[in-house]
């Protein structure tokens, strides 16, 4: 959790000297944020030794955001992030796309730190190789298969964020992606950190 | 040029991929969603209340993956089918884990080396029959009360996941490498995951966030998929033109 929660902090305290600079947001606008995709973040923290490198790769994420002002400083904030690189299998023959539809509620918290909560709607495609693998199976070895045929799944998902404004242009956003929120076996939670600018 | 052609056809027999595969290309999961699992512990040389625990810890396991929709659960009740009518494929209680005390001999496979093994009929197409045996071959070095529970957590769960249809893969981080030496606990990795996915796609747009549909995936849900990222995008393009009236 550490390495989170000390850019968050880090965040914070730096804030209040960026603060003068910052107005409040009322008008409608597009931001495009950038930053680092952080999957299975429990498991992240909480993998035994030598079992780090189980969990999903580290990978960058893009994201344009639309923000329509409801009045005083709400907004509506819907946005569509997309992961880059896509995940590839261990030697590239697979690959992994995957896009987060979201649509949250932001609200200021101090006019320099805003929150922001909503649902959203993660699409991973995959698109496997189509090849035969001739593979160790321990004692002999056999043929195993990678289907040619491109598969969809849609996972519902919660984000919680803050976006911490270091003016009008530039903020800092941290988002917890929550997949399968209702189901205690098979939550699952994702970490963003990016950088926004607002165009 | 005959050469040349040798060459490939060697190259293409001899390729080797990473990354998770699956026991046939065509392959369709189980359609039963949640997947009951029945047991036989007649021939187990370890207690039941364990080997219920380690089976229970394996599920969980596979249970815990948000994009897939395959539900493994442990049947209340036993099975009665035997190694021997199980192998000669007429169990009518399917899937199933069972201790075989002439595991090397039914297998044909080392009793010392293998603690366990996935039977599966061939050509997999669609899976509706398959077991997991366990070694219960008395006095073997690799029946399973030879191993630490640790070391047969990691052996279930990867037996499981070959139940479900995974083959093994190149990437040695993950549970379905062919080796568990140096495993010590079952971790799954993005990988298993990937694979697991692949097999059981979780689709919350058509069976709902608590639907019980069936495992496959119709030609009408694939089509949903290839089309909603575009309706999405649209939305999207549009929305960038509508100008909200101040609500609050
Ligand atoms: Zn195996």
């Amino acid at each position: 959790m550490s390495a989170i929660l000390r850019i968050f902090l880090a965040g914070l305290l730096i804030t209040p000297f960026a603060q003068a600079k910052v107005q409040p947001r009322t008008k409608n606008f597009f931001a495009l944020d950038a930053g680092i995709y952080l999957p299975s973040l429990e498991q992240r923290f909480s993998a035994p030794t030598g079992y780090k490198n189980s969990t999903g790769p580290l990978s960058g994420f893009l994201r344009l955001r639309r923000g329509f002002h409801l009045g005083k400083q709400y907004f509506l904030e819907p946005s569509l992030g997309v992961l880059l690189p896509w995940r590839t299998s261990y030697d590239g023959s697979s690959k992994t796309f995957t896009t987060q539809f979201d649509l949250d509620l932001t609200l200021p918290v101090f006019v320099f730190l805003r929150a922001r909560t909503g649902p959203g709607l993660q699409w991973q495609l995959f698109v496997p190789s189509g090849e035969t693998v001739r593979l160790n199976n321990g004692t002999d070895y056999s043929y195993f298969f990678t289907p040619a045929k491109a598969v969809s799944t849609w996972v519902l998902t919660w984000l919680v964020g803050f976006e911490v404004r270091f003016s009008s242009s530039f903020s800092l956003n941290l988002d917890a992606i929550v997949l399968d929120l209702a189901s205690r076996q098979r939550r699952n939670y994702e970490g963003v950190v990016s950088v926004g600018v607002v165009l | 040029m005959t050469a040349m052609r040798w060459v490939i056809v060697l190259m293409s027999w001899t390729v080797w991929l990473g990354g998770w595969t699956l026991l046939d290309s065509s392959l369709k999961g189980w359609e039963q969603n949640p997947l009951s699992v029945r047991m036989n512990y007649t021939e187990c040389t370890i207690s039941r209340t364990v080997l219920d625990r380690i089976i229970d810890d394996s599920f969980a396991l596979w249970n815990a993956a948000p994009t897939a929709k395959i539900k493994l659960e442990r049947s209340s009740e036993e099975s009665t089918t035997t190694p021997d009518q199980f192998l000669a494929r007429s169990a009518t209680d399917s899937p199933l884990i069972l201790c075989d005390a002439s595991f090397g001999s039914h297998l044909s496979t080392d009793p010392d080396q293998v603690p366990a093994a996935t039977w599966i009929p061939t050509p997999v197409t669609t899976l509706d029959y398959g077991a997991i045996l366990l070694n219960g071959q008395a006095g073997r070095a690799a029946e399973i009360s030879q191993l630490s529970e640790a070391e047969l957590f990691v052996v279930i769960a990867h037996e499981l996941g070959h139940l479900l249809g995974l083959g093994h893969s190149q990437d040695s981080a993950a549970l379905m490498y062919y080796s568990i030496n140096g495993k010590t606990k079952a971790v799954l990795s993005q990988d298993d995951l990937d694979g697991l996915t692949y097999v059981y796609p979780r689709n919350e747009l058509s069976s709902g966030p608590f639907g019980c549909a069936a495992v496959h995936t119709s030609d009408n849900d694939s089509r949903l998929s290839w089309f909603l990222p575009w309706v999405l995008l649209l939305v999207a393009v549009l929305m960038t033109r509508i100008k909200l009236r101040p609500l609050l």
